[in-house]
């Protein structure tokens, strides 16, 4: 199987879907289009499934494109490299696609003129798939700005909304700072190693003050397409404005892969970073994100926005289990990346039909819904207790995992800090679900009827999926999330295998504890969880009634960090920017600083 | 290898970050973002820059082996590519900015922030 060309079919399949499109629709008309990108998009996922058994066996696959192979040590052509890990993140993607496209042909019933709408997103599932299977860190480069500039475009998709231009502006802007930083640290790479190939500059890496930069700013260039603070600023106004579909397919894959480079980087590329300097920072980061973004759900009045905060925050938890760094760590981030996609995606859409049919945008114009649209009050609360922690529900297991992994290392306090604040994630989805679906409206609502079965049905179908791994946690744990922890881990084994499979027998066998993935019937673990419920209702109620806290102690901290995130939140492009290359600035001097003085 | 190549290119990043952080005309903030993809270009090239080197075109009476030394031709692929790259990226880019126009009926970037909070 390694070599074979199986493994490219996966790009390929949406790659040449995307050009067939205008075919299709000249052929069978524009009603063919959606139902086209399904088939391609549960083609892609079939691929990925065929070669799933290779994957997981422990060894990547390699194929080199047009029979490059190494030659003396030396990688010049481009490989894709399938390794559990990336084989995650592929199929991440090519499943929220899979059900986002579902979803898109009763959101875009009436959008009966444009095939771009189709074309963009199978250019982004094509790029998303193309960087997690790449082996080469130029060519990763190249479909980065393929998936980049697609998510662009959908993000400004309804050019005649002015918000939607205005956000997808910011996030070109954003993004094409950080693709630069990457650029740059690429160059340094190749200065330093002479390669481009991932395992080739695994190879010949070496921890000097350019190696450092280089890593610094790649991390930096990653965090912003994984929306970590202070690289964020693009992800709320993304997600708000793109149409529902897109926003479902942003959170649930798009951020992942910035995720994924980042750990790809610190552990494939450099497994020598994985010193306490990194460490440090990254968990910074990552306690920041959880806190933040969860805050900022708290004051949000679109719908969109306080769960485009909320993913902020979880990216966070997905990079806490990265930054520990032990198999249990990584674990848990690749099983909290597959409980976010299903459940943030599935949010998502809802919100999306919600906006769509119902024109209700912000939470003041929402109110009483529940008894009207009952299926999906139903989704918003589940996922809500996902989203959470809550046990049954797959983010219970994700979450229990990354604590207990953060109570094995020193770093404890990114387990309470986690904790804390899952309590927020509690309060800003207590207070979604009140102000839409519970409290009394405030404006008049005429004609609202249940969502149609064809939106609802990939809801339903993720939401039940997340708590199927919440009730069985072990399959999704042993089949997907430690094989890829393990090939994080296992670098020599990558680097090996692509660089020369001779090698394979000679490398010791790494072997990884696994330990028992936790289960949602153990009552040992449901202590966080109830502190997040209580914690999180008072909170919730807190915040939707103001007054409660008026004239209280808290009420001063609370409400003057509140005024300086929303001033944080600027709008302004050159902030953004600014905060942008300061973020990356500030990781750089940290990472050469440090380790100058404690080598 | 040339020392002040690098320095050039580092500066030139500089300021066209800086520029992006500083003008409030969105046009101008492309151009600077242009002009931190030009650093990007500079960068790579003088990585690949071989002192006396020639073009590396392989045909038979071309090369003497041993003796002939060649440019980096890896470098200039990365840089044909970036450039492709940043040409789409900035068609899009003024796209959107004429649908900006068309909307706001301005470019300054402090009047262009519906999006905040």
């Amino acid at each position: 199987m390694s070599g074979s060309f199986f493994i490219v079919l996966p790009i390929l399949i949406p790659l040449v879907a995307a050009l067939l499109i205008p075919l299709i629709e000249m052929i069978a008309g524009h009603r063919a289009r959606a139902p086209f990108t399904v088939l391609a998009a549960g083609l892609t996922v079939y691929s990925l499934y065929y070669m799933m058994p290779a994957v997981l066996d422990g060894t990547p696959l390699v194929y080199w494109m047009s029979s490059w192979s190494p030659v003396e040590g030396q990688a010049i052509g481009i490989s894709i490299t399938v390794d559990a890990w990336g084989f995650l993140l592929a199929s991440i993607v090519a499943v929220i696609g899979f059900f986002c496209l579902t979803y898109s042909i009763s959101y875009m019933w009436h959008e009966t003129g444009r095939s771009s709408y189709y074309v963009l997103f199978m250019l982004l599932m094509a790029g998303l798939i193309g960087f997690a299977l790449s082996g080469d860190l130029f060519n990763q480069f190249v479909w980065l700005e393929v998936f980049s500039v697609a998510a662009f475009a959908l993000t400004g998709f309804h050019y005649d909304d002015r918000s939607a231009v205005e956000a997808a502006f910011k996030y070109l802007v954003t993004n094409s700072i950080a693709a630069l930083f990457i650029a740059v640290a690429l160059s340094l790479l190749y200065m330093q190693t002479g390669a481009l190939n991932l395992a080739n500059i695994a190879q010949e890496f070496e921890p000097t003050p350019a190696g450092w930069v280089a890593v610094g700013l790649l991390i930096g260039g990653y965090a912003t397409k994984a929306a970590l603070i202070p690289w964020h600023f693009w992800l709320p106004d993304a997600h708000t404005v793109a149409p529902g579909p897109v926003s479902a397919m942003f959170s649930g894959a798009l951020i992942k892969i910035g995720i994924y480079a980042i750990a790809r980087n610190i552990f494939t590329l450099a497994p020598v970073l994985l010193g306490i300097h990194l460490q440090v920072p990254l968990l910074l980061i990552a306690a920041i994100s959880m806190f933040v973004g969860g805050f900022q759900m708290l004051q949000q009045q679109s719908i969109k926005r306080v769960l485009a905060f909320s993913s902020v925050s979880q990216m966070g938890y997905a990079l806490m289990g990265l930054a520990l760094g032990t198999p249990l760590g990584l674990a848990a981030a690749a099983m909290h990346l597959i409980h976010h996609s299903m459940v943030k995606s599935a949010l998502f859409m809802s919100a999306g039909m919600i906006t769509l049919r119902l024109h209700i945008h912000t939470l003041r114009e929402g109110g009483g819904l529940w008894r009207k649209l009952p299926i999906t009050f139903a989704i918003f609360c589940l996922g809500a207790l996902s989203l959470s922690g809550m046990p049954l529900f797959s983010g219970f297991i994700s979450k229990t995992m990354l604590e207990e992994a953060a109570f094995e290392t020193p770093y404890s306090w990114i387990g309470y800090a986690a904790i804390f604040a899952s309590l927020l994630t509690f309060a800003g989805m207590a207070r979604l679900i009140w102000r839409i679906f519970l409290s009394q409206p405030r404006y008049a609502q005429h004609d609202i009827r249940e969502m149609p079965a064809l939106a609802l049905a990939p809801m339903i179908v993720l939401i039940i999926g997340s708590l199927l791994i919440g009730i069985m946690p072990a399959f999704a744990a042993d089949t997907l999330a430690w094989p890829a922890a393990e090939s994080l881990i296992a670098s020599d084994v990558y680097t090996a295998s692509v660089m020369n499979p001779a090698q394979l027998e000679d490398l010791e066998h790494h072997e990884v504890h696994r330990h028992p993935t936790p289960s949602s019937f153990d009552w040992h673990h449901w202590l966080p969880p109830a502190v997040v419920a209580i914690g999180g209702a008072v909170l919730g109620a807190l915040t939707i009634r103001r007054r409660l806290l008026a004239g209280s102690f808290w009420a001063v901290p609370f409400e003057s960090t509140a005024r300086l995130l929303r001033a944080w939140h600027s709008g302004l492009i050159n902030d953004y920017a600014l905060w942008n290359a300061f973020g990356t600035a500030l990781l750089l001097a940290f990472l050469v600083v440090m380790n100058r003085w404690n080598p | 290898m040339f020392f002040q190549n690098y320095i050039a290119a580092v500066l030139l990043f500089l300021i066209g970050l800086y520029g992006v952080v500083r003008h409030r005309n969105l046009i101008r903030i492309l151009l600077c973002l242009g002009l931190m993809e030009s650093a990007t270009f500079l960068m790579l090239l003088s990585l690949g820059f071989r002192t006396g080197g020639t073009a590396p075109i392989f045909y038979e009476a071309n090369i003497i082996p041993g003796e002939t030394v060649v440019v980096d031709p890896i470098m200039q692929a990365l840089t044909l590519t970036s450039i492709v790259i940043g040409v789409v990226t900035m068609a899009m880019a003024l796209s959107l900015i004429i649908h900006i126009a068309r909307h706001y009926r301005t470019l300054d970037s402090h009047r262009i922030r519906d999006l905040r909070g």
